[in-house]
């Protein structure tokens, strides 16, 4: 049974993080905080599509949910999502710190710290207010947890739990990690141990079926459908995410281990990080206590050190949770130390606490506020304005890709012209989606298509060059 | 362990963590979400190899490897007074040797003032040196300036 205090300090997490967010979430399509892939997402989620691997399906499907309700425009309807599962995952971190902490007699307090803490770092912060996969990640990711150290025993619940990593595997391939999370079994098990892995083995199946839809999406011949996941190859190109397997790399890990240190000192600042080193000290017991965070923690941490784009720091968002329920951990080691000094001190204690939050907090509104951006909507616009009739656009990176899919795919502006992605030319499942999105797009029989053999195969067609560095960049040849 | 020691203990590994943090995260540039144009592409002599945004064409009977790059790899220094135009394209034979290899990539309008072998050149870097490739126009579409060599090397197109 949840206390009553509970119950307000979750409201007032609800409540402080929805007007955090909400006040910073983009408006629109956005650029912000390295969100280009927010385009690729939001028009394949509008428009039953499959987009950039591994495909996503959960997302999908809730984002398609988002996307129905009467407010703003798509692009916003799909960062409202981000928002609320950025608040959902602080709200499970508070009963993850509630259960962690319980009979400690800062029980409330701490859970409420670490849940804020973790919902203004500034990396979660920057995810709630775009259109990404990792604010809902981060909520799937704090459930698991949950559950971890729940001490249900039910049947049902341990099938919920291998459900849930399972939809948790439909989000991100990252949930790998979450697996060996599953083992994990607080309180006494009334069912027997091959019973309990059983039903947590076919929650886990039950949950992956969600990557059903993404054949059934395909069949569609959607405008956007990466990899074409109709076939097995397809498929499975898509949910290993074989483009991006040439990704990982050992030769940048000294000088990731030196960025995490500074990502980390970046979310919670030096005292938040020597809090969470802090309670991690309290000894073996408690590290076995908390043995799914620090396997996470270190899995999640690993990963990211060996993954090469420049933006795969977005995936500390797991270490972050955690290190927010270490410090939580370690706030309430604190306050019960103060007060065995005395119980003013205590109370400064928590003061401190609260008004150090609150500082850092406005130190990242600066960095991570959305609200204004308008660079991607503002060249989406100007390029469809700006686009020759009938013209071919070949695209030269993600942003102008995404963007352009956006408006002319899921805003259906400009169908008259053809978007052409360069660097997915070489595909065989690109050119299969260009024969169903574009049947009047003349190409070469065979082989790989080229800029030059789509231009002189379409002469008709004015052909112009579309990307943005810095700026928007436009080129139409005579 | 002492709560003041814990303490302490933790207080030092934040400071050695804040001395060796960096605020930058490293990482390539070029890995985004759609992958980067490929760069390496083979084929037989006789037919074009598409290289993207350009063509690669060998006479005689021949297996090419073409590399596409915006380095110039083992390639000297530019010859004095050009400056680049467009990527590096290395042309290897695999099988065979070519009687003659040609580059074409589509004329950007920003350089249609300039003059074919005065201002607008293809080199060719073999042998270890830089020398002019038989550099011509041809109408399209899309029309594409082409450089000729009878040697496979890195060609790159050069203005002036």
């Amino acid at each position: 049974m949840i206390h009553r205090a509970s119950r307000w300090l979750s409201l007032g997490i609800l409540l402080i993080l929805a007007v955090v967010y909400g006040i910073t979430l983009a408006p629109g399509l956005s650029w912000a905080n390295d969100g280009t892939d927010g385009g690729d997402l939001i028009t394949a989620a509008a428009t039953g599509g499959v987009p950039h691997p591994t495909g996503y399906p959960s997302y999908l499907v809730l984002a398609n949910a988002f996307q129905q309700l009467p407010v703003g425009e798509l692009a916003f309807r799909t960062n409202l999502m981000s928002a609320v599962f950025a608040c959902l995952a602080a709200l499970f971190i508070y009963r993850i710190i509630h259960l962690l902490t319980a009979g400690s007699g800062y029980q409330e307090y701490s859970a409420f710290i670490g849940a804020i803490v973790f919902g203004v770092a500034p990396l979660v912060w920057s995810q709630a207010v775009i259109t990404e996969v990792y604010t809902f990640q981060a909520f799937l990711t704090a459930l698991v947890l949950y559950q971890a150290f729940l001490p249900g025993t039910g049947k049902i619940f341990l099938f919920i739990r291998g459900l849930l990593v399972g939809l948790a595997l439909g989000n991100h391939i990252t949930s790998l990690f979450l697996i060996p999370v599953l083992l994990w079994q607080e309180g006494n098990v009334r069912v027997r141990p091959a019973l309990s892995t059983t039903l947590k083995f076919i929650g886990l199946l039950a949950g992956l079926l969600i990557y059903a839809i993404l054949p059934l999406r395909a069949l569609g011949q959607p405008p956007i459908n990466w990899e074409n996941p109709i076939t097995l190859d397809g498929f499975l190109g898509l949910v290993t995410g074989r483009i991006y397997q040439s990704y990982f790399t050992s030769e940048f890990v000294i000088d990731r281990l030196r960025g995490w240190c500074g990502l980390l000192i970046h979310q919670f600042g030096l005292a938040g990080v020597a809090l969470g080193i802090y309670a991690l000290l309290d000894g073996r017991k408690l590290i076995v206590r908390v043995l799914p965070l620090v396997w996470v923690f270190i899995a999640q941490s690993t990963f990211l050190l060996f993954y090469g784009p420049r933006d795969s720091y977005i995936y500390l968002i797991a270490p972050v949770l955690v290190f927010s329920v270490w410090i939580a951990l370690g706030v309430s080691k604190l306050l019960l130390v103060s007060a065995q000094i005395h119980r003013v001190v205590a109370f400064f204690m928590a003061l401190l606490f609260l008004v150090v939050n609150t500082f850092s907090a406005v130190q990242t509104f600066e960095q991570v506020d959305a609200s204004k951006d308008a660079h991607a909507e503002d060249f989406g616009r100007l390029i469809m304005h700006l686009l020759p009739e009938d013209s071919l656009v070949f695209t030269e990176d993600d942003p102008s890709t995404f963007a352009l899919w956006y408006f002319h795919f899921a805003l259906k502006e400009r169908t008259d012209v053809t978007i052409l992605v360069k660097s997915l030319l070489p595909y065989d499942w690109y050119r299969q989606n260009l024969e169903t999105t574009y049947p009047d797009l003349k190409m070469p029989d065979h082989g790989n298509l080229s800029v030059v053999d789509l231009r002189a195969l379409n002469p008709n067609n004015i052909v112009c060059f579309v990307g943005y560095a810095e700026k928007p960049r436009i080129k139409c040849p005579p | 362990m002492k709560n003041s020691i814990r303490l302490l203990i933790a207080v030092v590994l934040t400071l050695v963590m804040a001395v060796g943090a960096v605020s930058v995260w490293a990482g390539s540039a070029r890995q985004g979400t759609v992958p980067i144009f490929p760069e390496e592409f083979t084929g037989a002599c006789g037919e074009g190899i598409n290289v993207g945004t350009g063509t690669v064409t060998g006479e005689g009977t021949c297996e090419l490897t073409v590399t596409m790059s915006s380095s110039p790899g083992e390639a000297g220094t530019l010859p004095e007074g050009w400056s680049g135009l467009f990527d590096y394209v290395s042309v290897v034979s695999t099988s065979g040797t070519p009687d003659s290899i040609k580059v074409c990539v589509p004329l950007s309008p920003d350089w249609k003032e300039k003059k074919v072998g005065e201002t607008l050149n293809w080199f060719v870097w073999a042998d270890g040196k830089w020398a002019e490739a038989e550099t011509s126009i041809e109408q399209g579409p899309p029309e594409v300036v082409c450089g000729s060599s009878d040697s496979t090397g890195i060609f790159t197109l050069l203005g002036k």
